[in-house]
């Protein structure tokens, strides 16, 4: 997904984008989840072909930038690892000191342009980086490493890969304490611990993490309403009757944007959600939560109101069964037996 | 291959006024922003918060939007293209902000707009990946046998 500049998800912001984006979505194209909530795309970071011109406006964590401290040539950095749901590489940015690692989501609009004090800058994207657990990113190699083998292996035996060799700053984003709320561990000595990927583990930190989100999700009274589009102005007063139910479903996808497919699904068992039913019908869809039918109704009828063609049905609708004069009526009552119709005087001699 | 932030020019770099607006122009560089466009602004007579403006005759609507706490809005180019493409690349920061001024076209700026919905995801992604505290962990997982 996302590198800086690109051109990116899925998520178009989106989204998530995102996308965002793509993203977009981001927006373009992270792969937006399965309910097309994922707002934004995630922007990639350009790799080439920019000109000395090109800016990039970015919303950094303060923790990142301020960094008083000059050790030595360390600087923040932006990274190419392997995403845990795309599988491939997406630019992520890393602290200084290599503690924390920051994802790089792309909002992008088409027609959008910054002007910066009397500067015109014609790149009108806007990367927003915002912190990662970086667990999800360690996750995936804990998984692939147990399916090879059940043994206890180190650290950095683990989190290795020839594609992204950068993977190994990962090593020092996790502490021991996290590390063992997705596996199990063994000391060898004080500096040196051997780690085994838990699925049991692992499905109670995301049940956290779910719950985490859902939480702030019900908060914010952020929409989760995904089975119509919905606007901010008129959808808040009937924000107030979303079940929780909904809020986990939807903190559930927005986890599983981290998770591989597989994962996911264990998760959704986990947490006793109902499995993706194929889309409803529209009657189905109307839940209690959908505001009154204008909605259905555009969705059944969709025709033109201005039909110019549906005016000549009805006016021959009219010359066929439509309301006869007085006359017409009385004509239509009068015996015919024996009388030929008068067309047929006017038709070709057979 | 790694990008570096130069973390130095982030303390060197200067705040101005940022306007993020809704077209798309093919120009990088110098502009009399100050003398045509934030002449025009005028605060909207009915919400203090919104404001309203004229870019080509084209009717805007705006409001100032603040970034969220924590956050640093920065302007990075890059200085020296590089000559190759496994050369480590390096950003400068050129601006600084912590609010700016988001324009729609002719149209009210609402929740539902683009931005805003990037600044809702720093509430939930801080949530999502909050660090899991060892404590709290247990307790759930007690809770998802009873569940289960």
């Amino acid at each position: 997904m996302p590198r800086l500049s690109q051109g990116k998800r899925n998520s178009s912001h989106d989204d998530k984008t995102k996308s965002q984006d793509d993203k977009t979505k981001s927006q373009d194209v992270k792969k937006e989840s399965q309910n097309g909530k994922r707002r934004s795309q995630t922007g990639k970071v350009p790799v080439q072909n920019q000109g000395p011109k090109d800016n990039w406006i970015f919303i950094i964590n303060n923790e990142v930038v301020n960094t008083d401290c000059v050790e030595g040539d360390l600087q923040p950095s932006l990274c190419k690892l392997r995403h845990p749901r795309l599988d491939t590489g997406v630019m992520y940015l890393l602290s200084a000191n290599c503690l924390r690692v920051f994802e790089v989501n792309c909002y992008k609009e088409k027609y959008r342009s910054w002007f910066i004090g009397n500067t015109v800058h014609s790149e009108g994207g806007l990367y927003m980086t915002s912190s990662v657990d970086p667990l999800f990113l360690v996750l995936q190699y804990m998984v692939s490493t147990y399916k090879k083998s059940s043994q206890f292996r180190t650290l950095d035996q683990i989190v290795c890969d020839e594609d992204f060799p950068d993977c190994h700053k990962l090593i020092s984003c996790c502490s021991q304490d996290q590390l063992s709320l997705i596996a199990d561990w063994k000391d060898i000595d004080d500096n040196l611990q051997v780690y085994r990927y838990s699925q049991e583990k692992t499905l109670c930190w995301l049940k956290s993490k779910t719950m985490a989100v859902a939480n702030v999700l019900e908060q914010k009274k952020i929409s989760v309403d995904v089975k119509g589009s919905h606007s901010a102005i008129f959808v808040r007063s009937k924000s107030a009757s979303v079940s929780r139910d909904a809020y986990m479903e939807y903190a559930h996808g927005l986890i599983s944007d981290y998770l591989s497919a597989a994962l996911e699904k264990e998760l959704r068992k986990y947490l006793d959600l109902p499995e993706v039913s194929v889309p409803a019908s529209p009657a189905a869809s109307q839940t209690e939560n959908e505001p009154p039918n204008k909605k259905a109704k555009l969705s059944t009828e969709v025709t033109p109101t201005d039909d110019y063609s549906r005016n000549i049905d009805l006016k021959k609708d009219k010359s066929k069964g439509g309301k006869l004069s007085i006359a017409q009526k009385k004509l239509s009552k009068v015996d015919k037996t024996g009388m030929k119709s008068i067309s047929s005087f006017f038709s070709p001699k057979s | 291959m790694a990008i570096f932030i130069d973390t130095k020019s982030v303390q060197k770099a200067v705040t101005d006024s940022c306007h993020f607006v809704p077209c798309e122009i093919d120009f990088n560089g110098e502009a009399k922003v100050e003398d045509f466009f934030c002449k025009t602004i005028t605060p909207s007579a009915t919400d203090g918060d919104d404001m309203t403006a004229f870019f080509r005759g084209r009717p805007l609507n705006g409001s100032e939007i603040t970034l969220p706490d924590g956050y640093t809005g920065l302007v990075l180019r890059e200085p020296h293209k590089r000559s190759t493409e496994d050369e480590d690349r390096t950003l400068t920061a050129t601006h600084k902000f912590n609010n700016f001024t988001y324009w729609n076209l002719d149209k009210q700026t609402t929740p539902d707009d683009l931005i805003q919905k990037a600044l809702q995801w720093v509430d939930i992604s801080s949530a999502l990946h909050k660090p899991v505290s060892l404590e709290s962990s247990p307790e759930s997982s007690q809770g998802s046998v009873k569940g289960q």
